[in-house]
């Protein structure tokens, strides 16, 4: 009882405070005269009879704030316990991992992508070239609107942004004096379509800051391209045999006769109507594979009549012959070992090529196909022209292929096809190329057991000698064969028995 | 040069088991060791020593003492380019020039008792004719030279028998009956049963019993070196115990085993360099086998070595050897 009459005197307490306080709020609100307050008052009467209600209003009015209040702390506190914890933890990454700037230069970007297993760099290539396509798309984009408005002012940051590639480009230059004219008429082919992109990177220079990023890392990224493929080019170029014709310094006549042997090969590799994407690859690794099988038909046959002429009767002369073979051979396949190390497409691409490659919208469209950027600042990053592939043809006495009826535009998709067809071309001829020197290898090894039968003056053993065109008697022989005397005894009595007559000995 | 030479005769009854080639390298290693080594080329008919030492076109040879007698002998020795080591060629001889007779071969072997040299090799021909076994005879020491097939083991015994029946007929000029038991050169008046000295003795026991003692004494001071040439292993080596053993047994005769060499390319690989293998390599194993024939043949202990193309030379001579070095 004495705890009820206790609350009852608290409930009264707050309940004239809440009344004098509302009375207050009254009179200074002009609440009576309000309307609001005329329709929510029984509501308030009706709390103020009922303390549950009022307490659940003091609830809604102040543990709500409270306990938001109190959730944003404490997730404030968490945030930040969560981003020390993250830069801690990029602190350590940091440490380990190797800086990556942002716009790299060359020589990093390719030590980097050596450095790179293949996974990671293939995810890298294939990040780069998706960040390429939506460059170009943009730039298409922003032509096409160059079209339409007739717009054209390309500002300062152009210069800027193509500064590095000029200067690449003077360093080019100045290499080309000691590369074939083939090479330099690449190179300025490849520069001739680089400066296609002024336009596009000056467009991108009005546009957003992440787009001008884009910009710079796609100009980079085409310069990096551009001097690894003129420095496989220039190892190319120094394997190339002695002998070798180098090509023509680009005039109009031999490029054309030579893009004309690139446009059958591509040709015969592209069915654009009955086959997918992956034909050509095929088609390209077959072509590949008979020009291989050829050689190796000519290893085996050379092989086949050395392993004829080793089971033939030994005479000294033939073992000479033997070597100038193995000589023979072993050029052979240092030669299609070169031959296989240098990749597969001599793609002799010349300005007209090139230029086929930028109106590949239209064939697109041709086609229905999606619409897919021209790529130009890949191009220069091609494959360069190899004459080895030639040279070859012209000492085997090779027949090229012969020229199928050209499909219509095949270059986007053969460099889009380009990366498998290496792949599987640089298995398919390494494969080969071990086969070959395994068989290579098996030779010199019969033909140093030979030597050592030679040497131990064991002629032939254990290999059939193969009869020649002649009629063969039976001789008839009758001798004891004599193991080798290990007994000193045995071998004094024999010598005895050579150097004395019987009746000698008797004696 | 000194007054008395010592004659070293390398000699074999097989042609091609390395009589030169040793017989040079002997030579070379000696005048190395610093003694003065005249080398001569015995093999009339068919001689090749100057090639071996990369001498083309010799100045003089045996045929222009044969058909110079006015020619002063010293103009024979030709300088081989090796300190000490002066060279006497067969070079320029003709056919048939095997078949001098004995005045001539009294002619050469009184040359070559007249050169003043410590050391004076002869490299003898194959064979068991008088005219190799002569010059044979005349060394004061005699080195026969086998491989360890069995036919130029049995060709070294044929000769070794040889050369010691041949000793017998030069010592025992005055005694017809001696000399028909011991030269078999005419069989129709020798005696074909004599060909062992048990067999010489018991029947000079019968006949001339006084020459008993005489032939084991010369039996006894005569004792040719042996050397094994192209040896590849072990049972080769033991070859040269057992003909050892079969020249005891039927020659009564105790001959030394000098050593062996080993069969190598860089032998052959010097032969077609001209250049002497103790010269070109003289660390090589068959260099090596060569430095101990050579002190066993001069009671010293040779040591050759080549650093930055220069030979140094190490030589001990052994204690109580006598050997006049």
């Amino acid at each position: 009882m004495f705890e009820n009459d206790t609350l009852e005197g608290i409930l009264d307490t707050l309940l004239s405070l809440v009344q004098s306080i509302g009375n207050m709020i009254g009179e200074i609100l002009a609440l009576e005269h309000s309307e609001l307050f005329q329709t929510i008052q029984p509501y308030l009467l009706q709390i103020l009879d009922d303390p549950l209600l009022l307490a659940g209003a003091f609830v809604v009015c102040f543990g709500l704030p409270y306990a938001y209040f109190k959730i944003r702390k404490i997730n404030r506190e968490a945030e930040e316990t969560f981003e020390e914890l993250e830069e801690s933890d990029l602190q350590e990454f940091d440490e380990d991992e190797v800086e990556k700037p942002l716009f790299p230069q060359t020589a990093f970007r390719s030590a980097h992508a050596k450095s790179q297993p293949m996974p990671a760099r293939a995810h890298e290539e294939k990040d780069e070239d998706e960040n390429l396509e939506d460059l170009e798309m943009i730039a298409m984009g922003l032509e096409e609107d160059e079209e339409e408005t007739g717009f054209k002012s390309r500002g300062e940051p152009v210069q800027a942004n193509h500064k590095p590639l000029e200067q690449t480009q003077d360093e080019i230059h100045l290499e080309e004096e000691d590369l074939s004219p083939e090479l330099t008429e690449l190179m300025k082919n490849a520069f001739e379509l680089d400066e296609e992109s002024p336009s596009v990177t000056a467009s991108l220079a009005e546009d957003k800051l992440s787009e001008e990023d884009l910009q710079d890392q796609a100009i980079m990224d085409l310069q990096a391209e551009m001097e690894e493929s003129i420095n496989r080019l220039t190892e190319h170029l120094t394997q190339k045999p002695e002998g070798t014709p180098v090509s023509e310094p680009a005039p109009p006549e031999p490029t054309a006769e030579v893009d004309e042997d690139w446009k059958s090969m591509m040709s015969e590799t592209f069915d654009w109507e009955n086959e997918g994407m992956d034909a050509p690859v095929i088609e390209d690794e077959t072509l590949e594979e008979e020009s291989i099988m050829d050689l190796q038909k000519e290893m085996e046959e050379s092989i086949n009549k050395i392993s004829e002429e080793i089971s033939k009767p030994v005479g000294i002369t033939p073992n000479f012959d033997y070597s100038e073979e193995l000589e023979e051979i072993e050029k052979e396949a240092e030669t299609e070992e070169l031959l296989a190390s240098l990749q597969k497409p001599p793609p002799r691409i010349s300005s007209a090529s090139l230029a086929e490659e930028l109106t590949l919208d239209e064939s697109l469209l041709k086609f229905d196909e999606p619409p897919a950027p021209p790529k130009p600042v890949r191009e220069p990053a091609a494959p360069v022209p190899q004459p080895e592939p030639v040279a070859r043809e012209e000492r085997k006495g090779v027949k090229p292929p012969p020229p199928r009826p050209p499909a219509p535009k095949p270059i986007l998709e053969e460099k889009e096809g380009e990366p498998l067809f290496s792949e599987i071309l640089e298995k398919t001829v390494s494969a080969k190329t071990d086969q070959l020197v395994s068989r290579l290898k098996e030779f010199q090894d019969k033909l140093e057991g030979r030597f050592q039968s030679l040497e131990s003056g064991s002629v032939g053993h254990g290999t059939p000698v193969p009869r020649r065109d002649r009629t063969y008697e039976r001789a008839e022989i009758h001798y004891e064969r004599r193991r080798p005397l290990v007994n000193d005894r045995e071998y004094i009595r024999l010598l005895e028995s050579f150097i004395f007559l019987d009746s000698q000995k008797k004696r | 040069m000194t007054v008395s030479s010592k004659i070293i005769a390398v000699g074999g009854g097989k042609g091609g088991i390395g009589k030169s080639i040793i017989c040079t390298n002997l030579a070379v290693g000696m005048a190395l060791s610093g003694q003065d080594v005249v080398l001569m080329d015995t093999d009339f008919g068919a001689s090749n020593l100057h090639a071996l030492l990369g001498i083309s076109n010799p100045r003089h040879g045996f045929q222009d003492f044969f058909t110079s007698p006015l020619i002063d002998p010293r103009s024979l020795l030709i300088d081989t380019g090796i300190e000490n080591l002066k060279f006497v060629s067969g070079a320029g001889d003709n056919p048939g020039s095997a078949n001098i007779g004995p005045e001539q071969i009294q002619t050469i072997i009184s040359f070559i008792h007249s050169l003043k040299a410590d050391m004076v090799l002869l490299d003898m021909g194959p064979g068991t004719n008088y005219n190799v076994i002569d010059f044979f005879n005349i060394a004061d020491q005699s080195v026969v030279l086998t491989t360890p097939e069995m036919t130029s083991v049995m060709k070294t015994f044929s000769f070794i028998r040889a050369s010691l029946f041949r000793k017998f007929h030069k010592k025992f000029d005055g005694h017809p009956e001696l000399q028909r038991m011991v030269d078999h050169s005419n069989p129709g008046h020798a005696d074909v049963e004599t060909y062992t000295v048990d067999l010489l003795k018991d029947k000079l026991g019968k006949t001339a019993p006084d020459l008993v003692n005489a032939i084991e004494e010369e039996v006894r001071q005569y004792h040719p070196g042996l050397v094994v040439n192209r040896v590849r292993n072990r049972r080769d080596i033991q070859v040269g115990d057992n003909l050892i053993q079969l020249v005891q047994k039927y020659l009564g005769m105790e001959m030394e085993y000098l050593g062996y060499i080993i069969d190598s390319d860089r032998v052959r690989d010097s032969v077609d360099e001209m250049v002497p293998f103790l010269i070109k390599d003289p660390q090589s194993k068959p260099s090596e086998n060569l430095q101990q024939i050579i002190g066993a043949l001069t009671h010293s202990d040779l040591h050759l070595v080549k650093q930055d193309g220069n030979i140094f030379v190490s030589k001990q001579v052994r204690l109580g050897s006598g050997w006049n070095v």
